[in-house]
Formats: structure tokens, sequence, C-alpha cells
């Protein structure tokens, strides 16, 4: 046994766990006083290390003024910015939105980085202490991992003075439990929600900055940077985004972890050591999230409802054949790459209708539709092949026989069946966290195999279109149309599903789990079905996709793509996930808008991607003003507009129970509570027994 | 979210392995101090058809005038008129990690600017058509430049390739590309590159004279590389060639690409008592290493890196770690551009495109493939076709770029047998071995057993 | 017949006794109240029953099996229905679509449209069968969680404040709906601040203070209780004792 080697992997272990820890308690601070979930907290962190570079190295000054000025002023400005013009806004929005909000939010600031840092100089940023190191037990430690270690105690102690001790600190905690008995006793709410968001992006900068520094530091790449914080997401869910010391030992545990599978030879096993290693942080996120309690049933607040008229099945199929028809009209117009950047639009559409019934009906959040649609895209190219294709050998029963869309669909429905049974007993943010876990270890333990889809291999990634005897679907022409054809098929499916039982169960389950439960329904038998069912369609979808270039590769199907998984949920929610069209308009969003932009660049002579990223950031932000989404927004406007009606505000409004009104209010401390507020505060307390169960986390 | 950038680094790996050149057997002999492979017209495992000095000779003056006046006419192929000759190029220029490969696209540029100065090829000028590859849509580019009206592909230059190489076959597109970074466009039917990189075999010149030199180190050897395809298929290749030339691998292991810390790979390489060092990813992990080496007091006789790493970036990030480090080159270093007429040629109409551009390896090597595309265009005179191009291209089997990297065989798509080394010293890049030129030996290519892909071929 | 016993039950929160040894006990045809000030505990205790909150101690019995462990939807299955104090209708969906999802629950063979349609006009909906009931005044929407509730075809009922939000004519029409859902053989446990109401329906009364019982029997008996008048008004009454 080499202790020596095993005290530097934990010295090493303990000096990651320390950044991850200042990144997580970040998170974890936010979290708990506004109830959202801030997905951008790691571009938050790598806006302020650039931003570092920029005072530090750029223009010159003293460290100690760099950092005063960056974490002391502009993370903390950024945060309470970022609060006060986005969060409060989303404080009673729905999980997805709230979850498309701050994913927009993390791809406008890195489009922001790339727009004020332009990638084509490299930037050095210089460490601390460079160079200085000290022998502790045969190990050598830098002065900069040192410091780093003393900082993450000293947040330690300090978040735990600031949450037991300080009247701040307090009420910070009680917002966790009550909002509205914080207000109640004079605390106010509001203020201590812009504040912690400026200590979370304080803390993120520290992080980033302690990343990108010194010669052995990830350094100033917009993307790694990000991505790494996303990897501290985890030890926040040790904590179940409240207890600090937790969020501290869920550190502790990933950085060793991390370090120790890297530092050992646990095996000798290709597999686990290029395919599982690399996702170790999720694999524990994934673990960590199975092993909290389940959460107790949720009730209706904080859900809007949806009062979308749902068509009937001659209107459903009436549309139907207007968009094959449109579909023709595009297909004779359109040529070459925009050809197929419009039908891969369609395709993804599919995919996207595939959230219909899950997050748009059932209100499940799922953060790896492209997982399933990359399952359906390997079916397919297995199935419907020749035989002669590498890797996990292949059942080929013929090039394109059509069968194999049947079987991406009984495939991608069978993995949708396997990630829903341990998430089956998590809701909300949990869920959602837990599909994005999932969508990240799918990526590298199975596509990233190189025998599913790698490169180095030609036939690995092919994928054939259907072969129906009758019509042939080589001309991309004829393909789009097709998948017109397949889409409004699967809408017109969506649709009456929605007008029979199981749309009215799964509405029901969006709307109170609680609920449904007390009538009978469990809902552990209807999450399974609707995940199959979900997870089939985008598995049909992804085959068609393939069919389009002919050809896929492993990172389309990741969490970031692109298209990735994170694109296809933002833009459907954008889009409209209630409804059948919003994906519609989600996938030629998500395909058309490159094109779009490619077409300016090049008449414009400059690389317009990161203004874009900018813009994508600010239409998921835009969301937050209309939940149904995009499409749901202008019908409503047509609607009101030709029938001469004015738009009622109030469609989007639950129902108030009278404490509300009082509830908003902040009472100043000295006034004394009169009875009937006080009547009312049972009647709070009372409520919180029953919400109780839809609090922090499990929501 | 963009993992896959560092497939361009694996690129440049590839190519810095897959390349070198064989010299004529004056220079080979010169080189190697008389000793050395006389013999080199004997082939290794290809059949040049190199007989004797006066055919390579023949082939250099032919590149010398392979731009200039002339009376060629016909619209003869797609692409062709009597004045004109429409080629299309392919580089990342856009997208994930935009510019990457902009010094390629320039170098096309400035040589089609030369070209077209001094009348073009038989009278005929180039017109470039530009397309983006954007390190995801490499098919998507192909498909554009089927669809373009061109004539050929010249100076491609995309990190991740295969995808467009089967769709460039099917509209019989000729490609020259400055380098290849895949299976399926390195053993591709209709492609031939300066500097050949076939799935199948593996340049080995650098691994054998670090193998005679330092014979314990290499039986130490250790690789770290980018969890991605490209560069796993890459280290594949290069751990089971260098085996065969001797090395031993004590630790082979691939990293995360966005890896917050390397500390545990270093301590593994501590513990196996690595001697020899590489890294297949990008150059800011190359150096992070390097740092932490130092930290470690770890001094490793062989650090060594490839064409990716040799640039300034390099000694700006490890400073005083970077020093010792060995760059294994196939272009002739800019260190060294009096010696050679056609890089200074270069430099020259890279400043007529942009004046502020750097020039980089990657760029000589697609001005390279612009040469060679000139050249074998120049063969056929009038009747330019694209089938006729290809026969061209295959009978050049003697190739440097008129002087600009070592000699290959781009005609029988045989990597180069020569490979020469640079040093960091004193925080800049200065010569190793050989002293002057390249070190060649038909030895240096070795055939690979086993299946590491298949190139893109016509139906 | 004691369809459902609720035996010695005990709730904490944190520090806080919610429910110290409550013992209930609902008779099938008819209907028993239950009532208290604020914070008493009547919903937590509703909460226990069913499901959604677990006991520290004690035993909910239903239809003569002890259910204590059993999950929500499983006590449902066994006959138990119940409305909320804080709406939790199915807001997207139309009122006779919140009866279909109940109805389409039931393995009792039963055409779910047939039940629904009966339920509506039961319950006096019919006017807005197809409105969402997310835009339906709040007292009908707590109609509307009472049709559900029915047309899970239950043993037991239990109603959480279900006449907050009527006025007087509507909250005696309840009243004598309550009476024939008793009549039909319903054990209905009814929590409310109505106090007429209850006086007027209940059978039974059970008075929650603190989380304890302190009293429970007839209206008459309760109405003369000393230790209800404390509970409620701070100290005894003289006649009429009409509570809040």
């Amino acid at each position: 046994m080499d202790w020596n080697k095993l005290l530097e992997l934990t010295i090493y272990g303990v000096a990651l766990a320390s950044i991850y820890a200042i990144a997580a308690s970040g998170l974890v601070v936010t979290y708990t006083t506004s109830g959202i979930f801030n997905f951008a907290h790691g571009a938050i962190g790598m806006l302020m290390a650039f931003a570092y570079w920029q005072v530090r190295v750029e223009w010159g000054w003293p460290t100690w003024l760099s950092l005063l000025v960056i974490l002391g002023f502009v993370a903390p400005l950024t945060g309470a910015a970022i609060e006060r013009v986005l969060i409060r806004n989303l404080r009673a929005a729905p999980l997805a939105v709230t979850l498309v909000v701050t994913a927009a939010l993390m791809v406008g600031l890195m489009g922001l980085a790339t727009v004020l840092w332009a990638p084509n100089r490299s930037r050095l940023l210089p460490g601390f202490y460079t160079g200085k190191t000290v022998t502790i037990a045969n190990t050598i430690v830098t002065y900069q991992q040192l410091i780093t270690i003393g900082l993450a105690v000293l947040l330690a102690i300090g978040l735990r003075s600031l949450f037991l001790w300080t009247r701040t600190g307090i009420a910070m905690r009680a917002v966790v439990d009550s909002r509205d008995l914080v207000a109640l006793n004079g605390g106010r709410p509001v203020m201590l929600s812009t504040l912690s968001w400026a200590l979370g992006a304080m803390l993120a900068g520290l992080a980033g900055i302690l990343l990108a520094s010194g010669p052995t530091g990830i350094g100033l790449a917009i993307e790694a940077l990000t991505l790494v914080v996303i990897n501290a997401y985890a030890a926040a869910l040790f904590g179940r985004l409240r207890s600090i010391a937790f969020t501290f030992v869920g550190a502790l545990v990933i950085g060793l972890v991390q370090q120790y599978s890297v530092g050992y030879n646990l095996t000798d096993n290709a597999f686990f050591n290029t395919q599982v290693v690399p996702v170790v942080p999720y694999l524990m996120l994934f673990v960590a999230l199975l092993l909290l309690p389940e959460g107790r049933l949720r009730g209706a607040q904080l859900v809007h409802a949806i009062k979308i008229r749902v068509p009937s099945l001659r209107t459903s199929i009436f549309w139907g054949g207007v968009l094959v028809l449109a579909g023709w009209v595009i297909s004779e117009l359109v040529t070459g790459t925009n050809l197929t950047a419009v039908s891969k639009g369609v395709a993804i559409g599919i995919i996207m209708l595939s959230l219909v019934p899950l997050t748009g009906y059932a209100g499940q959040i799922s953060l790896c539709q492209m997982t399933f649609a990359g399952v359906g895209a390997f079916a397919m190219s297995r199935i419907a092949s020749s035989g002669t294709t590498v890797g996990f050998g292949s059942l080929g029963i013929g090039n394109g026989n059509p069968l194999g869309l049947l079987a991406a669909f009984v495939l991608a429905a069978a993995v949708g069946a396997l990630i829903a049974l341990p998430a089956i007993r998590l809701q909300g943010l949990y869920l959602a966290l837990a599909t994005m876990a999932f969508a990240v270890i799918m990526s590298s333990a199975f596509f990233e195999g190189g025998a599913i889809f790698g490169a180095g291999s030609t036939d690995a990634g092919a994928v054939q279109r259907p072969h129906f005897g009758f019509v042939s679907l080589n001309s991309n022409a004829a393909y789009l149309v097709f998948l017109t054809f397949v889409f409004g098929l699967v809408a017109v499916g969506v649709l009456a599903l929605r007008r029979g039982p199981f749309g009215r169960r799964l509405l029901a389950l969006r709307d109170s789990p609680a609920a449904v439960a007390t009538l009978g329904g469990s809902p552990t038998r209807t999450k399974l079905l609707v995940f199959s069912l979900s997870a089939g369609l985008a598995g049909l979808g992804g085959a068609l996709y393939g069919g389009v270039d002919r050809n896929v590769t492993a990172g389309q199907f990741s969490l970031f793509g692109p298209p990735g998984s994170l694109s296809v949920f933002v833009l459907a929610v954008v889009g409209g996930v209630a409804t059948v069209s919003g994906p519609l308009l989600g996938g030629q969003l998500l395909m058309m808008t490159p094109v779009f932009f490619t077409w300016l660049g090049t008449k414009l002579k400059t690389d317009l991607t990161p203004y874009a990223q900018v813009l994508f950031g600010l239409a998921g932000i835009g969301l937050g003003r209309n939940p149904g989404g995009a499409v749901a927004e202008i019908s409503t406007r047509f609607r009101a507009l030709v029938m001469d009606r004015t738009v009622h505000e109030s469609e989007s409004e639950t129902h108030d129970p009278p404490i509300e009104g009082l509830l908003r209010r902040d009472v100043p401390l000295g006034a004394p509570i009169t009875p009937s507020q006080l009547q009312e505060l049972d009647a709070l307390l009372d409520l919180e027994e029953v919400s109780g169960i839809g609090r922090a986390g499990s929501r | 979210m963009r993992f896959r950038i560092l497939a361009v680094v694996a690129v440049i790996a590839m190519v810095a392995a897959g390349c070198g050149s064989r010299l004529s057997d004056k220079e080979a002999a010169q080189v190697n101090g008389g000793g050395g492979p006389a013999a080199t017209t004997a082939t290794s495992g290809g059949g040049t058809a190199t007989t004797a000095a006066g055919e390579t000779t023949t082939a250099a003056a032919a590149t010398k005038g392979a731009c200039g006046p002339g009376s060629a006419t016909g619209a003869t192929a797609p692409g062709v008129t009597n004045t004109s000759i429409t080629i299309g190029t392919i580089q990342d220029i856009t997208g994930a990690r935009p510019g990457l490969m902009l010094g390629p696209q320039q170098a096309v540029q400035a040589f089609v600017d030369y070209c077209n100065s001094v009348g073009g090829v038989n009278g005929r000028k180039l017109v470039l058509q530009k397309y983006d590859s954007a390190l995801f849509d490499d098919q998507k580019a192909a498909t554009q430049a089927c669809s373009g009206g061109n004539f050929a592909v010249v100076g491609q230059a995309s990190a991740i390739d295969n995808t467009g190489a089967q769709t460039l076959v099917d509209c019989n597109l000729v490609s020259v590309p400055g380098f290849t970074a895949t299976a399926e466009f390195g053993g591709s039917q209709l492609m031939v590159q300066p500097l050949p990189n076939p799935p199948g075999s593996y340049a080995v010149g650098g691994a054998k004279y670090l193998a005679k030199r330092f014979p314990a180190a290499v039986k130490k050897a250790t690789v770290l590389y980018a969890g991605i395809d490209t560069t796993r298929f890459q280290v594949k290749r290069q751990v089971a060639a260098f085996e065969a030339a001797g090395w031993k691998y004590v630790y082979n292991a691939e990293y995360n690409p966005v890896n917050p810390d390397f500390s545990p790979n270093v301590v593994q390489i501590k513990g196996a008592g690595g001697q020899v060092w590489n890294l297949q990813g990008e150059v800011t992990d190359f150096a992070r290493v390097l740092s932490l080496f130092q930290q470690q007091g770890m001094n490793l006789p062989i650090r060594y890196g490839g064409q990716q790493d040799y640039t300034q970036e390099l000694i700006d990030r490890a400073g005083a770690a970077a020093e010792g480090v060995i760059i294994e080159d196939t272009t002739v270093p800019f260190e060294e551009a009096s010696s050679s007429p056609e890089l200074q040629l270069y430099l020259k109409w890279l400043k007529n495109v942009d004046a502020s551009a750097q020039p980089t390896a990657l760029a000589v090597q697609a001005w390279s493939a612009s040469l060679l595309f000139a050249t074998a265009l120049k063969s056929l005179g009038s009747n330019v076709t694209q089938n006729g191009l290809l026969d061209a291209l295959h009978k050049i089997k003697v190739w440097n770029g008129n002087g600009i990297h070592a000699t290959a065989d781009p005609g029988d798509n045989i990597p180069t047998t020569c490979f020469a080394y640079l040093v960091v010293k004193d925080a800049k890049f200065q010569r190793y071995y050989p002293k002057k030129g390249f070190s060649c030996d038909p030895q240096n290519v070795v055939t690979l057993k086993g299946d590491f892909g298949q190139g893109a071929a016509r139906k | 017949m004691a369809v459902l016993e609720v035996d010695d039950v005990s709730v904490t929160f944190g520090g806080l006794a919610a429910l110290i040894g409550v013992d209930v006990v609902a008779e099938a045809g008819a209907v028993t109240g239950l009532i208290g000030p604020n914070g008493a505990g009547k919903t937590t205790l509703f909460n226990v029953i069913c499901g959604l909150q677990r006991a520290k101690r004690g035993h909910v019995v239903l239809d003569g099996r002890d259910v204590t462990g059993a999950r929500t939807f499983n006590r449902a299955r066994r006959g138990l229905a119940r409305t909320f104090q804080r709406l939790e209708v199915f807001g997207s969906l139309t009122t006779r679509e919140n009866l279909l999802v109940a109805a389409e629950m039931q393995r009792n063979g039963r055409d779910p449209h047939a039940v629904a349609q009966e339920i509506l006009s039961e319950v006096g909906l019919t006017e807005y069968a197809d409105v969402h009931v997310d835009s339906i005044p709040t007292g009908l929407a707590r109609l509307v969680e009472l049709g559900r509730a029915l047309a899970t075809d239950p043993k037991v009922l239990l109603l959480d404040e279900p006449s907050s939000g009527l006025d007087e004519a509507e909250t005696d029409a309840f009243g004598e709906l309550l009476l024939r859902l008793a009549e039909r053989g319903l054990a209905v446990l009814l929590v409310e601040h109505d106090v007429e109401l209850v006086m007027r329906v209940c059978s039974q009364i059970y008075v929650l203070d603190f989380g304890e019982i302190i009293a429970s029997g007839s209206p008459d008996e309760i109405r003369r209780s000393a230790a209800v008048q404390t509970a409620y008004l701070g100290s005894p009454l003289s006649a009429n004792g009409s509570g809040r």
C-alpha cells in the first residue's frame, strides 16, 4: 500500500474539493433564498475570471486591487443585477421556465464573454505565488493550493456563522422555510434575495479565478471554465441545496473520488477508464439524487394552469394536412444546405414533440431528450442496415428497412423506462438534474465509445433513410415532405392522447400530484408510461434526424450538442411545450437561427456566432413574460385581435387565497400584529402543513 | 460543450506524426553524414517510381514553374472555362473555436493570389471559393462545395474531416488538403495530400531515433491524450507503432478534455517511473502538465510534442518549464526561413492577404497542397478533367513543397520517412536533431497491424 | 359502523407538537365534524389520514384495515377521498375533465363519462362543465373538488373547509348535499369554520385545539362544553355559545 501516493492524491483531492466547495456554496446560497436553481452559476464564475484578467493583466493593476474590484464590486453587482432583472420575476414561474431562463442566461453570458474577449489571442492568467511550494509529508503543495484550501475552510466557518448567528443569516435560512413568515417578522425577503445573489456571484467568481489562474490552471477557456463549475453542482446536491455543511462534505467526496479515480488504476478495463472515469462527478450527482429521501408529493402551488384549447380530431388532421402541404411547397422552393437545415428542423421538431406529453402535459422536466434521440438513431443505424457495420455487431435487416423506425422507438422507450425507474421518486428540480446527469453519463459511457458513432470507423455513424417500396426518399425534397408527414402524424397522435384519459391523467399529475394520489392514481405508473412514450417518440425523431445527413456523430446527442438536449429543451419551451405547434417553431428556431446568422455574418464579414448566443440568452430570458411560450403568446394576442376582445392578463393567475395580499407587504418592525393578521398567520401555518410538501428541493 | 475543439490539436498531432519527407538521395546522404540510406531509392512498401536523382530534380524543377502564362482553352470539366478554374477550399473558420484554421485559409488565398499574379496555371486564372466546416460541419461544407461548381477542393484544413469525405467522393471532387485528421479522409480514394497520413501506417522515425539515443528511457514511455475520438484513434496507432519500434508504454491514459487538474495523472506518471512523456491535446494542456512536472521536481529525460505545440504560446504558458522540450517538426522551421525561398514566398504573399497574419505550420502545409495541385494541373495542359487530375497527382511521388517541408510521397499516399526535432532552449525553438534538414530512412514508416479504419471509397 | 378510525395519532414538526394523541372515529352514514381554532392541526390530521403526512405515533384504520403504513393512492383505492383547504384542482382541465380523471381511475366498471355527468348535476356544476377550472370562482372550484372526490365512489370523504367562499344560500344547499351523501352511506368527516353549518349537519363533532381533542360529542354537548368555549373565546360563555 503506497501511503505516500494515497496522501498525495488526498491532498490534491482536498485542493480540488475546495474549489468545488466554494462554487457549490455560492449555488446553495442563491437557491435557498430565491428558490431558483441558477444554471448560469458556472458562467458567472467564468465571466469574473475574464474580468479579473482584464484588470490584472490587460490593465496591469496590482493583484490585491484587482481581486478587490472584481470580487468586491463587479461580481456582487453582477449577481445583484441578475437578481433584480431576472430572478425576481421568476419567483412564481414554473420550474421549466426558470431552467430555461437560467440556461439561456448561461449561453448569453458565454456569448458575451466571446464578444468582449475575442478568442483570437491567447490570454494567460498568472497564478498566486506561482512557483512557491511547501512539502507536506512528501507531497509538494503549492501556495495557491494552500490558499484555496484555506479559503474554503474560512468560507465554511464564515457561512456557518452567518447562518447560525447573524440576523441576516438566520433570515436567509428562514426564507428557506417560509419566505412569507420572514416578511411578517420584519425581515425583507427581497433584500435578502439580492444580497444572496451578490454573495453567490462573488463565490462563483472566486472559484472561477482560482480555477483559471496559474500555469497549471484551466486558463481562460470560456467553455471549460463554465463546465468545470457545473461539476460542483453535484456537491450542492449532497447538501440537498440547503445545508452548507453537507455541501462541503459533498465537495470533498467528489474532489477525492475524482482524484482517486484518475490517480489509481482501479481496473484495466479500457471502457471503465476511458468512459466512466471522466464522468465521475455526474455519476456522483446521480447517486446523490437517488439517495435523497423521497420527496413528499407536491401540491398545486406555483403551477400555472394551461388553458389552451385542444383542437378536435378533425381540426388536427386538417392542420396536419396543411403542414404537409407547406412542407411540399418549401421542398420545392428551398435547396441545398438550407433544405437540409429545414429538414433537420422538422426532425428536431418531432423530438421536441416528445416533450409535449412529458413536460407540456405531465410537467416533468427532461434534459436528456437528445440522449433518447441518439439511442433511436443508433437503433436505426444498426437495424436498418445491410449488416456490415462495425462495433456492437449488427442485426442489419436491410438498408432502410422501416422496421428500423419501430426499433428506434422501442429501444429508446426501453431506455426511457430505465431512467424513469430511479427517477420516479424525484420531482421537479431534482428530476431535471437527474436527467441532466444521465445525459452526460450516456454521452461518455455510450455514445463516445467510438463503437457507436465514432470517428475512425466509416459506417458506425451511418443512418439510413427508411425505404418504402412505393416511394423513394432519396431526394432531400421528398425526405422533407416525409418528415412533415411524420410530424403531422405524431402531432395528431399527441393531441388525441391529450383528449383521452391518459392525457387528462398527465395534466392532473402536473397540476397536483398530491391530488392525483388522493384519487387513487399511482404517480409511478403514470410517470413510467409517459417517460417511455416520450423517450420512444424522441427515438423516432432521432432516427429520422439521422436520415437527413444519413450520418450522425456522438456530439449531437450530448447535453450541449450541437444541437444537444439542453437547446432542444430550451427551444421547445420557448416555442411552447404544451402545444404541438410550439415544437414546430422550436425546431425551426434551433436549426435556422445559425443559418441566418451565418448568412448575415458572411454579408457583414464577421463571425456573428457570439452575438447569436447573446440573442439566444435574451430570448430565453424574455420567456419569463409568457410561460406558455412564444406560440401561446402569439396565439393569445392573435385571438384577441381577431375576436376583438381584450386579453385578460389574469388568464395566467392562479387562485390566490386572501392571505397572499397580506403576505406581499412587508410588515415593519414595531407595528403590532393585529388579531386578523394573527388569524391569517395561523391560516398560514395551517397552509404550511399542506404546502410544506412543496418546499424547496422537492418542488 | 465543445469537447471536440481539441480534435483540432489531434489533427495537428496526427499531421506531425504522419508527416515527414523523403529527401532525395543527395540530400539524405548529406544529412546523415554520408552513411545512412544510400539506398533510399529502394522503397518502403509503396513503390515510388523514383529510381534516380534525375527524376526528383525534374519534380523540383516542375514545381518551380507550376504557375505561369499559357494558352490552355476549353471548358473541359466542371469549374473549368477557357480562362479560369474554380476551386473550393474548406477550413474551420467559425463555430466553437473561431479562427481555428484561418491560417491555412489565408495560405490558400495567398497562393492563389501569387499564382494569378504570374499568369495562373497554363494561363487559366484560379478562382477561389471558401467554405466553412466550423469544426462540426464538414459534411455541410462538402455538400456546399459539391454544388458550388468547383473543379477540385484544395488546401482543406478541418479538425473533423470524416463526415464530408464520402460526400466529396460521391460528387467526384478531388481533394488536395493541407492535412487529414481521420481515417475516412486520410485514406480517401479521391484525396492526395502533400504529407500523407493514411490510417494503416505510421511514421516512427522520431521514435526510432529516441529509442537509439535513450534506449532505457523509451521503455518507460507515457502518453496522455484528450478523451475524444480523433485523439484516441491517433494514440491507438501511435502506441502500436512505437511499441513495434522498441518503445514500451508504462502509462497510457486519456483525460477528460475539460480537466480541472492534471495532478493525479502526474502522480501516476511518477509512480510508473515514466521517462518519456507526450501529450496529444491542446497546447494549453501540454503546457499545464509541463508546469506540473516542474512543480513536482520531475525531470523527465524526454518530453516531446508535435506540430501543434510548435507555437509561441507554449513558451508563453509554460515558461521555464518548457526548457528542454523537444518538438517533432516536418516543415521547415520558421527560424530557418532564409534557407527556403518557397517559405519566404509564402510569408510574403501571406502579408499580402493580411498584414497581421501569423504563419503556422499547418498553413505551410496548405500552401504546399495548393502548389501540389497547381503542379499536377499544369501537367494536364488544356484538357483538364477531374479523373485526369487524380491520375496526375498519383504520379507525383516525391514532393517537398518546393523546399518548404520534408519530402514525402503523395502519389502513393505514404507517410513521410523523415523527421526533425526542435528543442526549446532559452525560450526559443532551436534545432535538436539533425543539425540541418531532416533525417530520413525508408524504415521510418511502418504498416500497422489491425483495423484502424477505412478511407472513403467510390461506390 | 366505524369506517374510519384515527387512533392515538401524534405528529411533531421539529419542536412543535402538531397533533397529540388524537382519537377520531367517523361512522358510515353520518357527517362527523371537526372544528377548532386556526392552527389547531385539522389539516395536519387530514394529511395523516390520507397518507400525505407521516405520523410519529398512532394508527389509521380504514374500513377495518390498518392503513397506517399504506401509500396515499392505496388508501384512496380503499375508498378514502378528500378535498383540500387550499385548492388542489386540476386547473388545466375543465370541470368535466377533473371529474373524468377521478372516474377513470376507478375499476368498478362504470362508464366514466356517465359518472362525470351524474356528479355534475348532483353537485350543481353543469353550467361550468366545459370551463377550465382555473377560471372558475373559488367557491365553485371547491365544489369541483368535492365532485372529484365523489367520482371515486368513496366510503370515507374528508372535506377540508369546503364551504368557504360560498354565500348563505349556497351554504344551505351544500349542507343539504352533505346530508344526502351521508344518507347514501358515506362517512363524511367535515372540517369547517362555519360552526352553524357544522352544528346543523353533523351528528358527532370533535373539537381540536393545539393538537389535542378537547371535546367530542353531539352538537348540543359541544355547544355547552366549557372547554370549547374557553378554547374559542378565552373564557366560557353563557347561553347560545355561537363560537367565533
